[in-house]
């Protein structure tokens, strides 16, 4: 199997952004995003846990898992586009909540400390068990919705971190003032990297 | 030259006060075309739209994340049955622009079978038009947004040439399209509202690729860059951030006020006409909630068919992953097309068909949708993957779902700052659409295989809320007669995707555009002007 292209550097993230001229006030909001780790968690469940889910969840990532964490807490009661809940289930602002302290009440029970004491591959467990559906919680509680919900906020929050776009080698926004898109150098480049891909 | 809106915007809006000859609510695919067609006919005009007018300049930008909210409907909508019916983005619009400021622009006819379903079949619901009533009209809609297409179109029924010419296709194109080629399977350059060449102040497309998330380059004809400009040029005031909350009945059973809340106060307005066009869940909620002594089961619900028949299509997204990179984000979502499983066919346990389409989702949502595709797809695994993204491109379809009577939209316990209830959505698909989906998975595959696909992933899910205040020519059993005016009340019309009585296997903006100025036409002949 071909090899993706090379893994392309932050620094060149950058400096293609500034080539494109992409709007320069979406240039500051990305940067930001890179900074996100700095901020703890305080709403929605213990810090050390949502770290260890967002760690467990995105093993691999670039993007530190204590940016995903703080990214979790900061828009987990919002409904970001989506405002449908399943009839019969928690909504997200007490859903998500209920299921990290459901993670932690239940590492507790089983093995005397918290969630982030435990080894990866029992927190994996853990996770899988959420996953599937099969972890008890308050009235309205389905782990199975819970799982889906916090991982989908990990990988917005993965993918709309500059790191995040650079291991997935996507090169980031195009819009710059007066909306001209490629030059001709990157045109010619993606021509190559992608035959077919034609004039733009 | 000037974008449209640089002209007639907000700015150089005209007011109007007191009684008006139409009040429209929703300013989406339906509202915004109804605006400028009674306009430009001398009606005085009033549009109400619940969300923001957003500046194409200074409010769209490519970030997603951010964008998330902007321009959806993403109000709590408590949902069950065993299709989750997702709610907001991409398919509830909320703003000035509606459901067309996040559309992929795929701009397709439904054919004549699609209006017939249950003469045909016997199943489903026959629509009280045929094609050739809506036909003209959707001559004038696409020649207005300068439609680009193929020269011909080898399938469907026999129309006129596309105002501009096909967009190019690219890498995924390419690949997906010599896979189909493998199995007979013929293809085109999709038609789309998206130029490629400028039209009024329009530039062409750019290859920004971040059409469903606002086009920039207003080469996608989103309502807010054609249709409301014109309006407003008309003399259309638009109310942007007015939430409707009730309609109004005097002693005759004509609506009487449409009572709205904007700026942190209520408002009441008197028009000749009111239009009903804010779509399938809250055009029902409306009725619903509008409920009174003389109306006791809501407005226009005499039949008790409002809320029913709510439908989706059938839209697993393949996502199919390639040994060399095909940068799916690079152009406009949908390029590719094919139209060869669409309308019933024999041999087929089902009724209805799909049409193919290429697409593409950016970083986040590729992500989301992946990794809903299977369990046990987190982790190093789904990492490993993502930095795979370049090599992805998207196969999508759009599958016919039947009119159901128990698919429906209702009232729930809840209410929300208005005082409106939450609606509740219940929503099943039948063994029709099971069978249709399991085809549809079989066939989706085949064609990726034979198109050299390394992987391919298959996220289930529906697309394009349909339904919920049924067209038809019976007032015992619909809500809006052929003419989309209320069996109920003199000056009530309902005009959008929500007077659907199939949902046809192609997107339906088209199809709303076309029946709203079919609507247009049949108010100014028969009303002409009422003030």
């Amino acid at each position: 199997m071909r090899q993706p292209s090379r893994h392309p550097t932050i620094d060149e993230f950058w400096m293609r952004l500034r080539r494109r001229q992409v709007e320069p006030d979406l240039r500051e909001a990305l940067a930001a995003r890179t900074h996100r780790e700095a901020r703890r968690v305080e709403r929605v469940g213990d810090h050390e846990t949502v770290v260890a889910v967002a760690a467990r969840l995105l093993d691999g990532s670039d993007v530190p898992p204590e940016a995903i964490a703080a990214f979790i807490d900061e828009r987990y009661d919002e409904p970001l586009g989506y405002g449908s809940e399943q009839r019969g289930t928690l909504p997200r602002p007490s859903l998500i909540p209920a299921g990290f302290a459901v993670l932690d009440r239940g590492s507790r029970d089983a093995s005397g400390g918290p969630f982030s004491s435990l080894a990866p591959e029992a927190q994996d467990a853990v996770l899988a068990a959420a996953e599937a559906g099969r972890l008890d919680g308050p009235e309205g509680f389905d782990s199975a919705l819970w799982f889906k919900r916090v991982r989908d906020l990990a990988l917005l929050a993965f993918a709309s971190d500059p790191r995040g776009m650079v291991q997935m080698r996507y090169p980031g926004p195009s819009y710059r003032p007066g909306h001209t898109w490629l030059d001709a150098q990157e045109v010619a480049q993606r021509e190559r990297r992608a035959p077919g891909y034609l004039t733009l | 030259m000037k974008p449209l809106e640089a002209t007639h915007g907000r700015a150089e809006m005209r007011t109007h006060s007191g009684k008006v000859d139409a009040c429209i609510i929703g300013c989406g695919a339906s509202g915004a075309v109804l605006a400028k067609e009674l306009a430009e006919a001398g009606w005085s005009v009033v549009v109400l739209e619940a969300g923001p007018w957003l500046d194409t300049d200074e409010d769209l930008r490519q970030d997603e994340v951010e964008m998330l909210g902007r321009f959806d409907w993403d109000d709590r909508r408590w949902i069950e049955g065993n299709e989750a019916l997702p709610q907001g983005h991409p398919r509830d619009g909320r703003g000035v622009g509606g459901g067309t400021i996040h559309y992929g622009g795929v701009a397709l006819r439904f054919w004549p079978e699609d209006f017939g379903r249950y003469s045909r079949d016997g199943v489903g619901r026959d629509w009280p038009i045929r094609y050739e009533d809506l036909e003209p009209y959707y001559d004038r809609v696409e020649r207005e947004l300068q439609l680009s297409g193929p020269l011909s179109m080898p399938w469907g029924p026999k129309r006129t040439k596309y105002p501009q010419g096909p967009h190019q296709q690219t890498a995924r194109d390419h690949l997906v399209a010599a896979g189909m080629d493998r199995l007979g399977i013929e293809s085109v350059n999709t038609p789309l509202a998206i130029l490629t060449g400028g039209h009024e102040g329009r530039s062409p497309c750019m290859n920004y690729g971040y059409c469903q998330w606002g086009c920039k380059s207003r080469a996608k004809a989103s309502m807010h860059v054609t249709y409301v400009p014109k309006a407003v040029r008309a003399g259309t005031e638009i109310r942007d951030r007015a939430r409707v909350t009730l309609l109004e009945t005097d002693e005759a059973g004509r609506i009487s006020g449409v009572v709205y809340h904007r700026g942190g106060a209520e408002h009441r307005l008197e028009a000749s006409v009111v239009i009903l066009a804010a779509f399938c869940v809250e055009d029902p909620r409306l009725l619903l909630h509008s409920a009174s002594s003389q109306y006791p089961d809501g407005i226009a619900n005499s039949s008790g068919m409002v809320g029913r028949g709510i439908m989706a299509h059938v839209a697993d997204a393949f996502l199919a992953r390639f040994d060399r990179p095909v940068h799916m984000w690079s152009t406009a979502p949908g390029t590719l097309l094919s139209q060869h499983p669409y309308g019933t066919q024999p041999g087929r346990e089902y009724a209805g068909g799909w049409s193919w389409m290429t697409s593409a989702l950016f970083p986040g949502e590729f992500a989301q949708r992946l990794a809903a595709s299977g369990s046990g797809l987190w982790g190093r695994r789904l990492t490993s993957l993502l930095e795979r993204y370049p090599q992805f491109t998207v196969l999508g379809d759009e599958g016919e779902c039947l009119w159901y009577e128990d698919n429906r939209v209702e009232l729930g316990d809840e209410t929300d700052e208005f005082g409106v209830p939450v609606p509740r959505i219940t929503f099943n698909f039948h063994e029709n659409e099971h069978a249709m989906r399991r085809d549809i998975r079989r066939r989706g595959e085949e064609i990726l295989e034979a198109a050299g696909a390394a992987e391919v992933f298959v996220s289930e899910g529906n697309d394009h809320t349909m339904g919920g205040c049924v067209m038809g020519d019976d007032p015992a059993t619909s809500v809006v007669g052929p003419d989309l005016r209320s069996w109920d009340h003199d000056n009530l019309y309902i005009c959008d995707a929500s007077v659907f009585p199939s949902s046809a296997g192609a997107q339906p903006s088209q199809t709303v555009m076309a029946l709203a100025t079919r609507l247009a036409d049949h108010l100014r002949r028969t009303r002409g002007t009422p003030g």
